[in-house]
Order: structure tokens, then sequence, then C-alpha cells
């Protein structure tokens, strides 16, 4: 207890304030986040959000950007870790199909394959992830699990693509996962918005950051390469919402 | 958090559980007799090694259903496969024969007990 | 690699395996358990190694060169740079970003707004821990402490060992190391100990943390307007909870996991939800960092005298300013951090003084030898009364100061206050059960602390086979209960 610590006493004092001083200084500038308000509809718009975490993401933008509209009502059916391969953890086409009877909502956004990027197997027979059997298998199940939003005659349907990820094997898949989403998505007469462009920097490659619904560069992905920020959610969502035309 | 009086210094008593000084020292910091008689190490460890098994074959029996996802998320390959379609036919046979039946009763059973409303 | 994943019971099947069939061989014992250390953490990313081996041997040479300089002036030196190394990594990976961000802010109010030089930079999971951990070691060297170790492997280990090598406890030098020179021992009590600690932390995660989290706080906390007062008011109790269950769940399986394998490691967190007092609070909660801080944070802000009157508050203020700013770079935890150091400066003032104006009373008192009652001590009554409303004060500014901590923005905390506090409405998320596991989980800190112990002590001539049952059952009860799919611990993210 007697040994001396000016060294790292005075160093780790002086370091502290510098950070203090740079803190609190920014901090009381903070600036409380832009509100978007708007203008009330009369008439209610359900509008579910269903897929997985990055579904989730969306949702929760919506959810926010449309807090004070009362035209708008967002209802989510998103599940984590979920996708169309692993039908043997979680069935979305038997979510989906329940979820559609009980809600029936105007319009429909989804969001999956985030997790899709799985060996496929049916029948004893194993495909590998982006093999030519398994395109032709998830070609399929995609393509049944439009199938349950087509049987609601009365739901608009979007599709939304994944956004581009950190990792660049996931990266790749997604973009491939992307094309056959968008062919599909063609067959089924639904609407397929491409969301890639929105998040990646000129040169087309992932990036964290991006400018925020007002105006200023920030952190829009999450440290996983990803989920969306907070910030970046609402991008997303006002992303998919002007497509869709609720803004 | 400043309070000086607790030292962090290692305590002389190897033994001792891991517990802070305010605390009424556990009974069995106390002992020294285990540590004087030399704990049979590696008997020990065999029952450790044999209660994790045990562990394992009751997972296997009544979780047949875990061990199926748990297949199907290993990279595939051809073990994997015979992984895969082994497990697939263990599940079938504890789901005939009852064991895997089990988790979607308890399951039951707890979701109800969520579910209660005021 | 998660703990509550069968990739981690193999994992931990097959290290524990080995290492105990290595017992006898020291070095190939350690070498094992680095390996898998560092296989464990390149589960996540492989690049990652790199940057924990780097660590690892900045402390390791920075200890050598303290152990071979004479001059106190100079190992005053090479501490100094180690830490400035080893708080740079951190910073640069942890801070950059959000100093960017708080930098915007600040250009955005002055009117004069830029795009910031964001980088691109992965946060490598437990980088905190690691470097808290090499730092102690350093300045315990330096502190005469400990000596520094002259094998590589050991000090490899001590920075790496999996059980806590993501989210804590931050073990000490200190008292791991010397573990690391003798015969690892497994007394029947610690496997006991371990498989209790194993399934604690398992029950505390997957299904309190986890249903506690789904059902009442992440709802409430998503959209606090929507939400009525009765459930706001329930959720934040129950996300004090949640982080209690989450976060000592981790220690817990990382503390029965290390015994399990021949080593001890200190208790983090001792019922610190029925804390009577701010004081007693932090030293129940996350123990290993509130010691870690007071021991190298305060003790350096404070120098080498003996602290008191101002600086002495001004000290324990910045300690828990900056304890909660570890947390994160978000302005919530320097906040939720402000608050905890007011009120450890105000409970100590308070308690200074009361203590002064008391004994002065006294003295008065029995000069005047009239009024004998003065002179007795308090009642029980009244102790016990004192202790309830110090426990109930202490509870409620740490599940309040939770609801900054929680929140992602400051907006949202206080949207959520206002809510809160505009009581209306009645429980719409607050089932029955979730109201008995907030509440059930306060109420076992209130239990002996030592009950685990006993029962270990009392379990610990059982057979393999009742261990096993007892073992596997309670996993595969806690499994069947749990939901699919675990989500991370919270303490993963600092």
């Amino acid at each position: 207890m007697v040994a001396r610590l000016t060294h790292f006493a005075a160093g780790a004092r002086a370091g502290i304030l510098i950070l203090l001083v740079l803190l609190l200084t920014a901090g009381a500038f903070t600036t409380a986040q832009a509100r978007t308000s708007l203008s009330a509809r009369s008439h209610h718009v359900t509008v579910a959000v269903l897929g997985d975490s990055v579904a989730h993401d969306l949702a929760r933008g919506m959810e926010a950007l449309f807090k004070h509209d009362r035209g708008v009502r967002v209802i989510r059916q998103t599940k984590f870790a979920t996708g169309l391969v692993r039908t043997d953890y979680y069935n979305w086409d038997a979510v989906a199909s329940a979820f559609m009877r009980l809600h029936n909502p105007d319009i429909v956004v989804t969001v999956v394959g985030g997790n899709d990027k799985q060996d496929i197997r049916v029948h004893r027979r194993r495909y590998d992830p982006l093999s030519k059997g398994w395109i032709k298998q998830y070609e399929r199940r995609v393509s049944r699990f439009m199938r349950v939003f087509q049987r609601d005659r009365h739901a608009k349907v979007y599709w939304v693509g994944l956004p581009p990820v950190r990792s660049q094997s996931l990266d790749r898949a997604y973009r491939e996962f992307n094309r056959i989403f968008k062919r599909e998505a063609r067959r089924h007469h639904f609407h397929y918005i491409d969301v890639w462009k929105k998040f990646t920097t000129r040169n087309g490659a992932y990036t964290s950051f991006g400018h925020t619904l007002n105006g200023v560069r920030r952190q829009l992905r999450m440290n996983d390469g990803q989920h969306f920020t907070p910030e970046g959610r609402l991008v997303f969502a006002d992303y998919v919402a002007r497509q869709i035309g609720l803004r | 958090m400043v309070d000086e009086t607790i030292g962090y210094r290692e305590k002389k008593n190897f033994w001792r559980w891991p517990s802070r000084s305010l605390l009424p020292v556990p009974r069995l910091a106390k002992r020294e007799a285990e540590h004087a008689r030399a704990p049979d190490t590696a008997a020990n460890a065999r029952t450790a090694g044999a209660a994790m098994l045990i562990a394992f074959a009751i997972f296997l029996v009544f979780e047949s259903e875990g061990l199926r996802h748990f297949t199907r998320d290993l990279p595939g390959n051809a073990v994997t496969d015979v992984m895969v379609e082994a497990a697939d036919s263990w599940h079938a046979l504890m789901e005939r024969l009852g064991p895997a039946r089990l988790q979607p009763g308890v399951r039951d059973v707890f979701e109800r007990v969520r579910h209660i409303r005021w | 690699m998660l703990f509550p994943t069968p990739e981690f019971a193999i994992f931990f099947f097959l290290v524990f395996v080995a290492a105990w069939a290595l017992r006898e061989h020291l070095e190939p014992r350690k070498a094992l358990l680095v390996v898998a250390s560092y296989y464990f953490y390149g589960y996540w990313d492989w690049r990652f190694m790199g940057l924990l081996a780097g660590s690892s041997t900045l402390n390791y040479i920075a200890g050598l060169m303290i152990a071979n300089s004479a001059d106190e002036k100079a190992r005053s030196r090479i501490v100094a740079v180690a830490v400035a190394l080893n708080l740079g990594v951190l910073g640069i990976f942890k801070y950059y970003n959000f100093f960017m961000d708080s930098l915007t802010d600040l250009t955005v109010a002055l009117g004069i707004q830029r795009d910031m030089p964001f980088l691109e930079i992965i946060l490598p999971i437990g980088i905190s821990f690691f470097t808290f951990q090499g730092i102690s070691y350093v300045v315990d060297v330096q502190r005469g402490h400990i000596k520094a170790v002259r094998s590589p492997l050991d000090l490899f280990l001590y920075i790496s060992f999996f059980p806590q090598l993501v989210a804590g406890p931050i073990v000490r030098a200190s008292h791991f190391l010397p573990q690391l020179t003798r015969k690892p021992a497994l007394p029947r009590t610690a496997v006991v100990y371990g498989f209790l600690l194993i399934l604690n932390g398992m029950f505390k995660k997957v299904v309190l943390a986890h249903y506690i989290a789904t059902g009442l706080v992440d709802p409430a906390f998503a959209d606090p307007t929507q939400t009525s007062s009765t459930d706001l008011i329930a959720a934040h109790y129950a996300y004090a909870v949640q982080v209690y269950c989450d976060f000592s769940a981790y220690s817990d399986i990382a503390i029965g996991a290390a015994a399990l394998l021949g080593y001890r490691f200190r208790k983090n967190f001792d019922r610190p939800l029925g804390a009577t007092s701010l004081t007693q609070l932090w030293q129940r909660w996350h123990i290993s960092l509130s010691t870690w801080l007071r021991d190298y944070l305060y003790r350096a802000l404070r120098g080498d005298r003996r602290d008191h009157g101002v600086r002495m508050y001004r000290n324990m203020f910045l300690t828990m300013l900056l304890g909660g700013l570890w947390h994160g770079a978000n302005w919530t935890f320097v906040l939720w951090g402000a608050i905890h150091g007011a009120g450890l400066t105000a409970e100590r003032f308070i308690k200074t003084h009361w203590h002064a104006w008391r004994n002065n009373r006294r003295r008065l008192s029995t000069v005047g030898a009239a009024a004998v009652t003065e002179t007795l001590p308090p009642s029980a009554t009244a102790n016990r009364v004192a202790t309830f409303f110090g426990w109930l004060i202490t509870f409620h500014l740490f599940t309040l100061a939770a609801v900054f901590f929680r929140s992602p923005d400051l907006d949202t905390a206080l949207t959520y206050f206002s809510a809160m506090f505009s009581f209306h409405g009645g429980p719409q998320l607050l089932t029955p059960f979730l109201a008995a596991l907030t509440a059930g989980s306060v109420a076992t800190q209130f239990l002996p602390g030592n009950k685990m112990e006993r029962f270990a002590e009392k379990a610990k001539d059982w057979h393999a086979l009742s261990l096993g049952l007892m073992f596997g059952g309670g996993l595969l009860l806690i499994e069947m209960i749990g939901p699919r799919g675990i989500a991370p611990f919270i303490y993963f993210q600092f």
C-alpha cells in the first residue's frame, strides 16, 4: 500500500479530466431528437410487419415513426433466429396464415431470409447453401410462404429485400437471396422493395454509418454489423414507408 | 465502493469459498479438514464427469427434439448427414416410447400458468 | 460461444475431461486451457484472437520490465505507458465513434454541422474485461502485491481463461496467478457447488431474465406512451431484476465452470437488491468491478494521501461517473453514473454528519446527567425501521436510475418517467406470473447468502448418479420451460 503512484495517478487524472470536459461540453449541446409529426389520417391503415430480427428492427422503426399518427397502426409478428430454411424450428407458413386470419391487416410487409444461409434438408437429402439444388428448394419455400399472403385477397403485400451486412460471405448470400425474393415477388404480383443501396457506401460496400432523418451522419447499424441502431431503424422504416406510400 | 476496510488480497485460507468479508464466512470455508486430507481429485473428477454424462443422457432421452435441431445446426457433411438421420430416428423412437412427450406436457402446464390474468 | 447452448456443453465437457487427464502435468494443462480459451473466443470472430494475444503480450512484457527495473521512477513510467496503451486500445474500440457522435451533436447545436470521420470498428466482445485484468496485473506488480510472472503461459491463461473472458468476473492477478503454480485439486464440495452455480445461473438467465424481459420490460420500454402506469412501474422494478438475473447468471456460470476445472473465483454478486445502503449496494453488486474501480480508479484519483472532505466526495463522484461511462458510450450511462455518484456522496455526507451530531448530543446529555435515556442505544425496533427505510430508499434509487440504464436515449427515459408518474391504467402487460417472478427474485435477496454452499456441503457425499440426476434433471426442467433460442447476455456489450 506504500507504493508510489504519482505517475500513474497524475496521468490518469489528466486523462479523466480531458475526457470529462469533452463529454460535458458535447453533452450540453445534445439536441433532442426531432420528431416527425404526421398529419392525422381519417382512416385506420393496419400495417403488419412479419419476419426475423431484421423485420423486428423495421417494425420498431415503423412504430416509432407512426407513434403520433392515428391513421397508421403497426402490428408485428417477428421472431429472432428464424427463416424459411429451418421449418423444424419455426414454421413461418403456419404462423403467417394464423396471423393473417387473426389480424386481417391492410398492408403486409415481410422481411425474412437473414438466417437462411444454412443447409436445406429434404427427404434425407442435403443441399448446400446457394448450390443449384438449394436455390430451387429455397425458391419453392419462398413461393409457398408468399402463397399464404396471396390467399388473403384484401391485403397489399410488400416484400422487403435484405439490407447489406458486414460479414462478406453473408453479404454475398444476401445478394443472391434478394435476387430470389425479387423474382418470386414479381411472380406473385407483390411489390419488392430494394433497400440495399440505402445502406451502402458509394462504392456499394457495407457501411455502419449514414444520414439520419435529420440529415446528420451517424451510426445506423449495430456493432454486430447486421442489425439497426434506433436511428437506423427510423431510416429503414422511413424508406420502406415512402415506398409503400405511407409518407 | 470506496470503503478501504475491505482488502482484496489473497486470504490465507486458499479453500475459502468466494464470499465477501461482510458476510459470515460459510461453514464450509472453515473446513480445514478437507484441505488437510487432500481431496481425492481424480475420483472427484471422475464423479463429476460421470454426473455430466448422466445429464447428457437425460437430455438425449427427454430432449430428443432438441437433438434434432442441434444436428441440423451442424455444418453439413457426410458425418453430420448420418447424425441428422440418427437423430431423426432416435426422436421418432422417443416419441413412440413416451419420453419426448414429456416436454410438450410440461410446457403446456407452464404456459397455462404464464398466461393467467388477474 | 454462449454458455446456455449445447455447443458450450460439449466444449466444456471435453475441456473438463482433458484438463483432469492432464492434472499431473501443469504446463501442458495450462497450454490446453489457453488453446481452449482462444477457441472459445475465436468462435465469435477469429480476428479478435490477435487482439487478445496482443493485449496479453503487452502486459506480460510490461510486468517483466517493471520487475527488472530497480528505479522507482522508471517503474512508474512503465506502468503509465502500459496503462495508457491498455486504455488506448479500449478507447479506440469502444469510445472513438461515441466521441464522433458527441461532436456531431456539438456541431449541430452550433449550426456548423459537419460529417464526422466515423470509423468502421468492430467492438471485440469482452474487451473491457480483459483490458481491466491487464491493468490490474501491471499495477499490482508495481505496487508489490504480486511478483511478475515469468511464464508467458500463466499470463496468457490469466487474461484469456474462458469462463471469465467475455463478461467477467474481473479476476485479480493476485488471486488467480498463485492458483496456477499449485497442482489443481477438485474437492467434492467444489463439484457440487459448481453444478449448483451453473443450475442457478441457467435458471436466472433462461427463465427469469428471459420472461421478465420479453413479457414486460421490452414492450414497456419500446413505447412507454402506449403503456399503462401500472405496467411502467412494474417494468422499472422488473428491469432491475432482469439486469441482476442476467448479469449475475453469467458470473454464476463462470464461477461454477471454473470451480469444476479446479479454480476459485470470488463471488461477484451478493444479493445486491437487498442492500440497505448505497455503499452496501456497491459492495454487493458486480463486486469485481466495484473493487477494481476502488483499487485502480479511485486510488489513482486520490493519489497517495488519504482522502477527506470535498476531495473525497469529488473522487467518489468521479469514480461512479466513470463507472457509468464504462458501461457504454451513451449519455444515459453517464447520467446513471452521476445519479449513483451523487447518491453515494450524499449518503456518506449525511452519515458522517449524523454520527458527529449524535455523538455531540450524547456527550452533552451525559454531561447534563439528566437525560439518561439519551445515552441508551436505539431500540431494536428503531433499528429495524431504519434498516427497512434504508433498503426502501436504496432499492428505489437503484430501480429508478436503471430506467436511464435501459433507455436507448435520454428522451425515451424522460418519456418513460412522465408516463409512469401520470398514474393511469391498470395492468396490461403485468401478469400474476411476471409479478411473481419479479417479487420472488427480490425476495430471494433476503435469504442467507451461503445457502448454496451449505447445500453443497450436505450433498457432497452423494453418489455420481444422484448428482447427475440433480444436474441433468434441473437443466432439463429449465430447458423445457425456457424459450427456444437464447438472447445473448446483457453484459456482453460492455
